[in-house]
């Protein structure tokens, strides 16, 4: 008789609990809401940015309390890994994460097609706190699966008291480095981007450009295999090795992303130099934008949907997005409304100038090169220690890159 | 109080979730499907194959319907993570069940060793509130991050502080390390009794040192854990010792002489002893030995008598199971009228006194000639009793027999005779007129 009453009881607990959920603005879930929001720790961003940032959006949760008393919002930040662990043991229980912002690296459509991130639906409206390519290049299929939070532009760093003048173009950056002057270079895929852009190519190359394409290339490898002749020019394969070198003095020019700035000032204080990017014979460097993004649970209620769609659009809001550039000083906004006081700001300036130059990769190119990052890392690394000709890559280069989805394919 | 209320906010929230609620309604299902089993297959009435030839299998079968209960949670937790994958909170609630289930298991094999009053106290005092404490703090980690709360400062002094999760193992863990100590000193003791023949008391004597044993090990492992400072813990002790100074001297007394009694071995649990206040005629035995205070069982009475442990420690006490033996000598005296020979009254006596069954043939009963006195001889017949606490129930077994013998042989026990002689009246008195 006690069990039977006991189901009685666990039924209509459910059958409650489901209509509160269907409803989702009625009855006893009116009596608060609860979100949950994860921060992704990236190990290659700079700790001090990253510490900056999570102070801000505390603060903005607390803004957003104050106007949404009746909703409590649990905020981790984790490393990456911890991140994956915990988005994987709540999913597992039903009890994904509600919202989370991720490093900008990630490939959102595996995380989709895994069912821990679902898309979200900006309106027409709530897309004019969004610059439109920086909401295109994140859609999938049709779908939204993500919007992003900042922008975090690729420059260059340099000492001011070593090196007066940052390069302007990739050949400057080699006559330089035969004159005593030390640079750093990445030998990762990032690296790449940024000389291949100078020479006028990109990953996904429109499939009219194809013919001219190996020409191109070889020139881009033929100018790595002539910097890693110079003696004071070094390449190395993570960020923080560049970081670290510019603050010993062991390089006095790194190409850098205004995420490391803090850092960088802290150690180097008025000797910190920033420019935008060398350019390349055939134009300007045209480096991919560095976005945090900020992504949705595939598994929350509609009131926990609503919520962490309105916590997101609170903190891309106009007087949000420019409170934050200007606290940080090292991001840009993706409101286009905002006009940030540039000459005030020097540094925001140089960042202007070079996103005006920046790309963005769709997500299925993202996908695509994840999948492929350490093949192209490898073909380029051949070329760097001088193991294999430029001549002799370009085909293999030619080869993984006719694979990849074109432009005119997206 | 806030934080709790947060919890109940965050838990409620994501009980509305779908995924959540279709775990909770195939939990509900497998729950209908067990009661329908249960009824159909009415496990712990029937009788099981091999049941007699079996004995361990009726130990087991009360577990019968909860077995039932976790196999079908089990199976349904099983289908909801094979065909979803999104199944781990109904596969911990089915393993938390499964937990219960396994210690419950355990308190049954537990029976078969040690006594059934023992184990239970275990099962009330420790088992189910450690797992009531293991399953909030698990069902929290369900929910939120527990190494998060687990690593929260709760109180600050000073520049200390002391985390939840120290707080927690402070409180429940002193708790459950004096409580628990029990069961696994016990178990101890039982094997040193059995490698070394121990007798009853000291037996039980042992248990309690390694009981107390194990609860300052504890202590001082909780300790560690939580990282007290040492310079507090001196600032502490000093403040304890003027408090021990002057309120708490009685219970520090106490406690010092009760540890101090067991490792004498003078009073253990199970020994027979007078309080001078019982003036020998009330044995008792010692139930308990306490931390503070000494249990003791008054046969006559059928009370508990509990008795600060420093009495023991400053009084003089006789007692029945000391270093020589534990048999009584107790004796019945009797007046027996002059015409009757000595040696024929103290056979008789020493003969009746051996039809007792529960006097002792060996030392054999003695009987003596105390004195002369005016209306009798006063014999006294003294004889062995095994158990000290049975001295006045054989005292009256004796005496009765005493008086049939008597009886039956014409020996006279005379009451008291007093002969009184008038006094010769004198010349020129009131009576001689």
């Amino acid at each position: 008789m006690g069990q039977s009453r006991l189901l009685a009881m666990v039924l209509a607990l459910s059958g409650l609990l489901t209509g509160c959920g269907s409803s989702g603005t009625t009855g006893i879930s009116e009596l608060g809401s609860s979100i949950t929001v994860l921060a992704e720790l990236s190990s290659k961003a700079d700790p001090i940015e990253q510490a900056r940032v999570q102070e801000l959006l505390q603060d903005q949760i607390k803004e957003f309390k104050r106007i949404n008393p009746e909703l409590h919002i649990r905020f981790r930040a984790l490393p990456s890994d911890r991140l994956e662990q915990e988005v994987i043991y709540r999913t597992q229980r039903g009890l994904g994460p509600d919202l989370m912002l991720l490093a900008s690296n990630r490939d959102l459509i595996n995380l989709q097609q895994k069912g821990y991130i679902s898309p979200v639906v900006i309106s027409g409206q709530e897309q004019s706190n969004f610059r439109s390519s920086y909401l295109e290049h994140l859609r999938y299929r049709g779908q939204q699966l993500a919007v992003p939070l900042l922008v975090y532009p690729a420059l260059a760093c340099f000492n001011r008291k070593r090196l007066p003048q940052s390069p302007q173009t990739l050949g400057a950056i080699i006559r330089l480095g035969q004159q005593d002057h030390s640079f750093g270079l990445n030998s990762n895929f990032e690296g790449l981007d940024l000389v291949m852009s100078g020479f006028g190519l990109t990953l996904f190359p429109h499939r009219s450009s194809h013919s001219y394409y190996p020409k191109k290339l070889l020139k881009a490898l033929q100018w790595y295999r002539e910097a890693n002749l110079q003696p004071y020019i070094s390449f190395v394969d993570n960020d923080e090795e560049l970081r670290q070198g510019l603050v010993a003095g062991r390089f006095e020019w790194i190409p850098c992303s205004s995420g490391w700035l803090p850092s960088l000032q802290r150690a180097l204080g008025a000797d910190l130099g920033i420019a935008v990017l060398p350019a390349g014979p055939e134009g300007p460097a045209k480096p991919m934008l560095r976005m945090p993004l900020w992504v949705f649970g595939a598994q929350s209620n509609p009131r926990q949907r609503k919520y962490a769609k309105q916590f997101m659009l609170f903190t891309v809001n106009t007087v949000n997005q420019r409170s934050m550039a200007l606290k940080l000083g090292t991001v840009l906004p993706v409101n286009p409304t905002i006009a940030l006081p540039l000459k005030a700001y020097p540094t925001l300036s140089v960042m202007h100038t070079s996103t005006k130059n920046s790309g963005t990769t769709t997500l299925e190119q993202k996908h695509f090169l994840l999948k492929y990052t350490k093949k192209v890392e490898g073909l380029l690394n051949l070329v760097i220690t001088g193991v294999q000709s430029p001549n002799a890559v370009v085909p293999k280069f030619q080869q993984l890159l006719d694979a990849m989805p074109t432009t005119d394919q997206q | 109080m806030n934080a709790i209320a947060l919890l109940f906010q965050d838990v409620f929230a994501d009980l509305l979730r779908f995924e959540v609620q279709r775990q909770l309604a195939a939990l509900g299902l497998a729950f209908g499907a067990w009661l329908v089993l249960k009824a159909q297959l009415k496990l712990e009435k029937r009788r099981w194959p091999r049941e007699a030839s079996w004995p361990w299998l009726a130990l087991v079968k009360p577990l019968a319907n909860e077995t039932l209960l976790w196999l079908c949670l089990v199976a349904v937790s099983s289908w909801l993570v094979t065909t979803t994958g999104v199944g781990d909170l109904a596969r911990f609630l089915t393993q938390f069940y499964g937990l219960c289930l396994f210690s419950r298991l355990g308190l049954v094999v537990l029976r078969l060793y040690l006594p059934s009053k023992v184990v239970k106290a275990t099962d009330l005092r420790v088992i189910r509130p450690l797992l009531s404490l293991v399953g909030t703090l698990l069902f929290y980690a369900q929910f939120s991050d527990l190494d998060q709360l687990w690593s929260t400062q709760v109180l600050h002094w000073g520049n200390d502080h002391l985390t939840f999760g120290a707080l927690i193992v402070l409180i429940f863990g002193t708790y459950f390390v004096t409580a628990g100590a029990e069961l696994p000193a016990l178990a101890a003791a039982e094997v040193m009794r059995r490698a070394f023949e121990l007798n009853g008391p000291s037996h039980r004597a042992s248990a309690l040192v390694i009981r107390y044993g194990l609860a300052a090990i504890g202590l001082v492992l909780i300790l560690a854990y939580v990282g007290v400072n040492t310079t507090l813990l001196a600032a502490v002790g000093g403040g304890l010792s003027v408090g021990l100074g002057f309120g708490l001297k009685e219970v520090f007394s106490n406690f010092v002489s009760g540890i101090w009694l067991l490792l004498e071995g003078t009073v253990r649990p199970g020994d027979v002893l007078l309080l001078e206040s019982g003036k020998g005629e009330d044995p008792c035995e010692v139930l308990e030995l306490g931390m503070r205070a000494t249990t003791l069982w008054r046969d006559r009475d059928n009370v508990e008598l509990v008795v600060p442990n420093q009495t023991f420690f400053t009084q003089s006490m006789v007692t029945y199971s000391g270093l020589r033996d534990g048999r009584r000598r107790g004796q019945v005296l009797i007046g027996v009228a002059f015409r009757h020979p000595p040696e024929t009254v103290i056979a008789l006596l020493e003969a009746t006194a051996l039809t007792i069954p529960r006097v002792l043939h060996q030392p054999a009963p003695k009987g003596l000639l105390l004195r002369y006195d005016d209306s009798a001889i006063t014999y006294a017949i003294r004889y062995w009793i095994e158990n000290p606490m049975n001295g006045v129930g054989v005292a009256s077994d004796v005496g009765i027999a005493v008086w049939n013998t008597f009886h039956r042989e014409g020996i006279e026990i005379p009451f008291p005779q007093r002969v009184l002689h008038g006094a010769p009246s004198l010349p020129g008195s009131a009576d001689s007129q």
